[in-house]
Formats: structure tokens, sequence, C-alpha cells
């Protein structure tokens, strides 16, 4: 089996001044090895407290029951020219230097222009009232918290867990039993992929890279 | 391939986004109504009426695109601050904001202009000022969705122009409406005063004509190219093709054929050939606009709701996933 384990969330292969530079943080979802299993639905609702009927992550079956059926993990991709950042009128959503797609719940007004432009349906909002969704926006915070204090309760509860900033990765990455969910520094995780591909002689299954990340060369 | 609605239905959850995008529009389409039969003052009499309350009216549905917009967001509060809150000028939604801004005082100042009277010239000045913004708060309505660049049916090509259509037509219907209410209170009238009524209501055929024209060509499109989202690797190769679906076969059908399609706009224009009529066998103006124009005015306003309604809904079915492995690219080693 080709190398998964990709722990590394900042550069270290640029010298010592590079050390603290941030990486450039990815997910790469692998349709070959999802076997819809939940577990990370399951962990990120754990790890980060998610609201009912929010889903930072989920898990969707394409062409069910029919011929070349599969299932991928959607969460939050954190692309590169993000379209949420682009339409959202506030700048409630931002881009951190390591790449990661934050949300500012203080900034947000909770208008939903974010979800209709996201091309994975990221991001999330609470259904309260029969008059409409209340609050602001939710989503994957590639378990990095969000722009309060780290580990303060107050990032704890409007955001979650901050495993990022403990030099872990994403809970969803982590306890996915198949590695088809792998988060990193992009280039270690496209060392995987392509270590997967050369095993497999084909075509890869990376979903979305190309969508979410569309200015690799 | 199969269409996945991945969203949370956030904008169809309610009906606020759709009476947002509809009042909007109806407030463009009332303003021009207004501005144009006050350029026309002195050659119909009735104009300067249905002017004068089609400019109040503007108010009243200016004040219901507002109170829908605030209201659909989850910190109202917030949207009410735009000026403080809203920074990212390449958002529609900034930018829309702004324009709500500024065809709120214009469209105060127009209406104040006639309620004080005074000089003719300078409301006039104001409402050809005001025109372009107002015309352009139509046209933001549709841009406004077309930058859901993965929702297939929110195209940029045809929704600001389809958007600019109907708010013309179903502002003029307003207008026309209003117009009419205000001349039957004020009893007996010449019947020239109610030939403005009867040019409004030409108006709106000839708009409804150019709607059913644009909503065949959007429907074409989506039909055979739908090749809309093409930014998506494994994106909605298709997504235009199922969306064609949704709507006219759909879920959404009943909506848009009996709804958009039948009472929203061959209803009225039927209505129009039976105005032909009656004005060929030259029945009184009075008594003709009550029976045949009100109702097909008041079915315009209910099609332009329906046409909002389908364009928001039909906005949850996003691109559809697909996965052709053949195609699979290796992701490259920069990471980006």
């Amino acid at each position: 089996m080709a190398q998964t384990q990709v722990t590394i969330p900042f550069r270290e292969s640029e010298g010592p001044q590079a050390k603290h530079a941030p990486a450039r943080l990815k997910f790469y979802v692998d349709v070959k090895r999802c076997i819809e299993c939940g577990g990370c639905e399951v962990a990120c609702k754990n790890e980060n407290n998610v609201p009912e009927g929010i889903a930072r992550i989920r898990v969707v079956t394409v062409n069910e029951g029919e011929a070349g059926e599969s299932n991928v993990a959607v969460p939050c991709m954190h692309c590169s020219k993000a379209p949420c950042v682009a339409v959202c009128p506030v700048d409630a959503l931002y881009h951190r230097e390591d790449g990661i797609v934050q949300v500012n719940k203080e900034t947000c007004i909770g208008c939903g222009y974010c979800l209709y432009a996201c091309p994975f349906g990221a991001p999330q909002f609470p259904k309260s009232s029969p008059f409409g969704a209340r609050g602001v926006m939710d989503k994957c915070t590639y378990c990095a918290g969000g722009p309060e204090e780290p580990f303060s309760d107050r990032e704890r509860r409007l955001y979650g867990s901050n495993r990022i900033a403990e030099g872990k990765l994403p809970m969803c990455a982590s306890v996915c039993s198949t590695k088809a969910l792998v988060a990193g520094d992009g280039e270690e995780v496209a060392n995987v992929v392509r270590q997967r591909m050369a095993a497999r002689g084909s075509g890869g299954g990376g979903w979305a890279w190309g969508t979410a990340y569309p200015e690799s060369k | 391939m199969e269409p996945i609605i991945l969203w949370q239905t956030k904008w169809s959850y309610s009906l606020h986004v759709p009476l947002y995008l509809f009042f909007g529009g109806l407030t463009s389409g009332i303003f021009l109504a207004a501005v144009v039969a006050d350029l026309l003052e002195r050659k119909w009499q009735g104009a300067a009426l249905v002017s004068k309350v089609s400019s109040y009216s503007a108010i009243v549905t200016l004040a219901l695109a507002g109170f829908f917009l605030t209201a659909h967001l989850g910190k109202p509060e917030r949207g009410l601050a735009f000026p403080l809150f809203f920074t990212n000028y390449d958002s529609w939604m900034t930018r829309g904001g702004w324009i709500v801004g500024a065809g709120t005082l214009l469209v105060l100042l127009y209406a104040a202009l006639w309620y004080r009277g005074g000089a003719a010239w300078v409301r006039r000045l104001v409402g050809l000022v005001g025109l372009p913004v107002l015309l352009m708060l139509a046209v933001y309505t549709g841009l406004l969705l077309s930058r859901g660049t993965f929702v297939p049916l929110w195209s940029s090509k045809y929704l600001p122009v389809l958007f600019l259509n109907s708010g013309v037509t179903t502002g003029l219907a307003a207008s026309g409406l209003v117009g009419l209410v205000a001349l039957w209170f004020r009893g007996p009238q010449p019947q020239t005063a109610h030939s403005v009524v009867r040019w409004i209501s030409m108006a709106v055929g000839l708009f409804i004509l150019l709607e059913l024209f644009e909503i065949y060509n959007f429907m074409t499109y989506l039909a055979g190219s739908g090749q809309h989202a093409p930014t998506g690797q494994f994106l909605a190769p298709k997504g235009g093709a199922h969306v064609y679906q949704y709507v006219t076969r759909g879920a959404l059908a009943p909506w848009f054929w009996w709804g958009v399609i039948g009472l929203g706009l061959t209803a009225p224009l039927l209505l129009t050939l039976v105005e032909f009529l009656l004005d060929w066998r030259a029945r009184p103006l009075r008594w003709r606009n009550v029976l045949f124009t009100a109702p097909k005015f008041a079915l315009v306003l209910l099609g332009g709701i329906l046409l909002r309604c389908i364009i928001v809904w039909g906005g949850d079915l996003s691109a559809p996933l697909d996965f052709p492995p053949s195609v699979w690219p290796i992701p490259p080693a920069s990471g980006g």
C-alpha cells in the first residue's frame, strides 16, 4: 500500500528561516478508497461540537445502484481561489496564510451568498425559525479554530477545536480508516496522490482537486 | 450521472429572497413608468395622475424589497448597517446594497417632488437621473444570482436581461393597476384619461412577448448546451440539461408551466387580444379597463413572483458531480 501518512502541517524543507512559514494546507479526497463508513462525519461532529442540522463534512454517494457508484467525503476544500471569499459582501471569509479559508462569525451577516457560490456546498446555516434561517454561517475550519485567541473558550464555542495550532491534522483525516481523506501540506498530499496513482497504474480518483486548487501547475 | 442536491435550502427555505428580487425589479419598472408618464404628461390626460401614484407606489415596493432583503439575513442588524459592514466591492451583494441605497434616496426624492408640487422640470430631471440607477436595480437582481457559478440555472448570460424585462413588465402592470384605481376613485373621467392605462397595457403586452422569447432562449440554452460550469473539473458537464429537466419536467414543472407560462404570460397575452377586439368594437375604455386590463395586470404580477420563485428554487440543484475515471488527472506536485 502506498504511503498514507501526512503529518507535516508546516514546511520544513526550506531551511531554518522557513520553519515557521506556513504550509499550504489542502485536502485530498480519494473516491476509490472511501467506504462510506461515516467516520469522518462523526469525528468532526464530536471534535467540534457541531450543532444539529450542520454538517461540516458529508459523505455523498454518486451513481447509487449503478455502474460506477462512488462515495466521496465532501468537506470545505479550502479552495485556493475560493468563490465564497470572492462573493462575501462583508469579508467574513478570508484566507489564512496557510491557505485555510476561515470564517469570522463576528462579521458574517448570514446572507447565504457563499452557500450558492461554493461548488461543494460547504457553508452551512442553522435553521431555527419558520420565518427563515437565522444565525451566521458555519463550515469546516480544517480544525484550525477561528480568528479568536487560540484555545480560548470563545474560540472553542464558536468554531470548535484548534488542532492545527497543536500541530495536528484535521480530525476527519486523522480518523479516516482507509485514508481516503488525506490532509496536510499540498506538496506532501500531492506526493501521496502520485504514489497511489503509480501503484494503481491508472487514473487516481482525486476528486475536485482542479476545482479547489486551479492555479496548481 | 445523476443530479445531486448538495445544498442546504437557505434561499428557498422561505419566500424572502424571491420576494426581494421581485419587489426590487418591480420598483424599477414602476419608476420607469412614472418617469415616462411624467415626460408625456402634456400629451396624455391622466398621465400625470399615473406618474404621481406610481411614484408613491415605488416607495411602498422598495420598502417591501428592503424588508424582505433584510429579513432573510441571519443577522439583519448587520445588514441594515451595510455601509459599515459591506467592504468587499467585488461582491454583487455589496454593489447591490449601494444600488438599493441610492435607489431609495432617488425614489423618495422623486415622490417628494410630486407631493410638494413646484417646478416640473426639477422633478423630471430627478426622474431621468434616477432611471439608470433604478433600472440597474433590476439588472443587479439577475447579476446577484449569476455569481453562483456552479448553479446551472443562474446564468449570467440570461438572468440579468430576463429580470430586467420582467421588472419592467411587472412595474408597468403595477403602475397601470394603481393608475386604474386612482382614476376609478376620481369618478367619471373623459375617455382620454383612461387611454394612458390603455397604452400601458399595450406596452405590457409587448414586454410579455419579449419575456416569452427570452425564456424560450434560456430554456433552449439549458436543454441544449448545458455547458454552464466548465470551471469544475468534475462538475456539471451537463448541469444545464439537468436543471432544464428539473424546471420543465421535474418538481418545478407545474409552477413553471401553469404559473409562469400559463397564468403569468399567456393569459395576459390572451387578455391583450381581447382588448384589441374590444377596441375594434369601440367599447368604453373605463369598463373595459376594469373588466379585462386590471385582471391582466394582476396576472402579470403573479407571474413575476412565480418566475423569481422558480429561479431561486431551481438554484437548489447544484452542478451535479460526475466521475469519468478516464479523465482523472494526476494532481501536480507543487501544491499551488
